[in-house]
């Protein structure tokens, strides 16, 4: 247990200014948001004249699915690809840093030729990438609960709602992490599972977006091959119909590339000098 | 203490060892000798578990290396060849985190090493140490392990000639205490200050154990004689022909002067000279300049 806590924390003093700069920059985007959604909310009310009939009107318009509430504003900034990039960029580079990355730095060799059991040295950066993960998804939920302290917003989303979507999120960062790890554990390069995971995880993406542009609505299947297809934080917020399966499903994924990762790391050699 | 039995390591079609049969016993110091890719860092990491045996296997005290590789590691403190450090850590941090790898022992004497013999300051951050600092903090935290066996590899590559005096000095001082170290180096007489025997090794083969203790009565025996030297020679002396060409004749002896001396007494020669040798001859013997590379 002393070992596993040493190893999680040398984690973190390793990793703690990318975690920092994230933590900032989406606790920064997060209040952005809070700013964005009580502008927008202002132009809606600007042009529905103040009469609830009127913005009635124009929600018909859009739709059942339209959803101008402030939740569903922000939500769609939660989407935006700079959160995703950054959730991304610390999986994949935690992912490939836990086997490959140190074998690479040679830094293993000082720690697996002492008495570490090789599942406790896995999983202290399983706990550490996990923990930032959380991290990531709380600053974008607490960026938005002290932003809405002072830019007022009609219908604020209460802390509880924000975690959903922040969950959805982490478990999101955890299936690239998950991918990026099992890799990792094979190769003795860094640069190896960065790229499989970056090119994975940026084509997951492509595919949403391909999916998603108007009139390629035949291509709409496309979807279906992305991971980014389980994270919908409008929804989850306005309805929250696929916030308990995607988050399982993606937990799921996430524990068997990692539980991957353990069965490859536990019977590979440890070269030298790699 | 250490035990290998046909140990061999491949690599696709590269064979990094070959059947290796080794024992370490308890309380020596065993010299790894061997030019870089003869298999030495390969025959350690097999023995920490680092590494998994293609066939064979190797034991530290009866524990298998790769099986029971957490018993082995408790049992055996190692510094490897090519040392990573995490740069930002203080020397005094590297040596708690590195004790607490080791389930929290103490550090008293480990700072005391560090500090005391090696003349670290340990409150500057790690980054800042040069290549031969980091060794001797490395070597601090290794010697103030309470293990059973201590396996270096170069331990003295980045150190002056003051400091490397000390660990040979922490060697020595780790053999008076019981335990076991294995010393593998390229510094030939630093093995052969501390060593108790020598193991030289070519290609991933074993080939040659040589006893230092039995060493330091070697006596290399050169003789001219009038005519054709003779091939054979009395068994009681313990002498062994190396070289005959013509005349000249060079003899190893490790038995008894005395008589070796009337022996000598009793020959035609022209000309004598008794000598001793150093590890280098012995080296040479298996990767000097002669040696042919066929036959590998």
């Amino acid at each position: 247990m002393k070992c596993l806590v040493s190893l999680v924390r040398r984690n973190f003093v390793d990793s703690r200014w990318m975690l920092g700069c994230e933590f900032l920059a989406l606790f920064g985007l997060s209040w952005l948001s809070v700013v964005f959604t009580s502008t927008l909310q202002e132009r809606i009310g600007a042009a529905s004249g103040g009469f609830p009939m009127q913005a009635r009107f124009l929600r018909a318009m859009g739709g059942e699915s339209m959803d101008f509430s402030a939740a569903a504003i922000e939500m769609s900034l939660w989407n935006h690809p700079f959160v995703l990039l950054t959730v991304a960029l610390w999986a994949v580079s935690r992912g490939s840093v836990a086997v490959s990355g140190e074998l690479e730095k040679g830094t293993i060799d000082m720690i697996l030729s002492r008495p570490v059991p090789r599942p406790v040295f896995l999983f202290a950066h399983v706990i550490n990438a996990s923990i930032g993960l959380l991290l990531l998804g709380f600053a974008l939920t607490i960026g938005n609960v002290i932003a809405t302290r002072y830019i007022p917003l009609e219908s604020p989303p209460s802390f509880l709602l924000l975690m959903k979507p922040a969950l959805n999120l982490s478990a999101l960062g955890l299936m690239v992490y998950g991918y990026t790890l099992a890799i990792s554990s094979l190769c003795s390069a860094r640069w190896i599972p960065s790229l499989i995971g970056s090119v994975v995880t940026m084509t997951s993406y492509v595919l949403t977006v391909i999916a998603n542009l108007p009139g390629m609505d035949d291509w709409k299947f496309l979807e279906t091959a992305s991971i980014f297809k389980m994270f919908n934080p409008v929804e989850i917020v306005t309805q929250g119909a696929t916030f308990a399966f995607n988050t399982s499903l993606l937990f799921i994924l996430a524990t068997t590339s990692i539980l991957f990762a353990l069965a490859a790391f536990t019977r590979r050699d440890l070269p030298a000098g790699s | 203490m250490i035990k290998t039995e046909a140990l061999t390591k491949s690599y696709g079609g590269t064979i990094a060892l070959r059947e290796l049969d080794l024992e370490v016993r308890k309380g020596e110091v065993f010299g790894l000798l061997g030019p870089n890719g003869s298999g030495k860092t390969t025959m350690i990491r097999l023995i920490l578990g680092l590494l998994r045996a293609t066939s064979g296997q190797a034991l530290v005290v009866g524990h298998d290396s790769w099986r029971d590789s957490l018993k082995v590691r408790e049992l055996v403190a190692y510094l490897p060849g090519e040392l990573r450090m995490f740069g930002s850590m203080t020397g005094l941090t590297l040596l708690k985190f590195l004790s607490s790898l080791r389930g929290g022992i103490p550090l008293e004497r480990a700072v005391e090493i560090a500090e005391g013999i090696m003349g670290l300051d340990l409150g500057r951050t790690v980054r800042t140490y040069s290549t031969g600092m980091k060794q001797k903090l490395a070597l601090a935290q290794i010697f103030a392990d309470p293990v059973e066996v201590v396996i270096l590899d170069e331990p003295t590559s980045a150190l002056d000639p003051s400091a490397r005096q000390e660990v040979l000095n922490l060697v020595t001082a780790a053999r008076d205490r019981g335990q076991t170290v294995i010393l593998s180096g390229h510094v030939l007489s630093e093995v052969e200050q501390v060593a108790d025997r020598v193991a030289i090794m070519r290609r991933g083969r074993l080939m040659h154990v040589e006893d230092m203790r039995e060493r330091k009565n070697l006596r290399i025996v050169r003789l001219r004689y009038p005519g054709e030297g003779p091939r054979n020679y009395p068994s009681e002396l313990k002498l062994l022909l190396r070289e005959h060409r013509g005349q000249d004749v060079l003899l190893e002896h490790r038995g008894e002067v005395a008589s070796l001396i009337s022996w000598l007494d009793s020959q035609p020669v022209v000309d004598l000279t008794i000598g001793t040798e150093d590890l280098r001859s012995l080296y040479d013997m298996y990767h000097g300049p002669s040696v042919s590379e066929e036959g590998d």
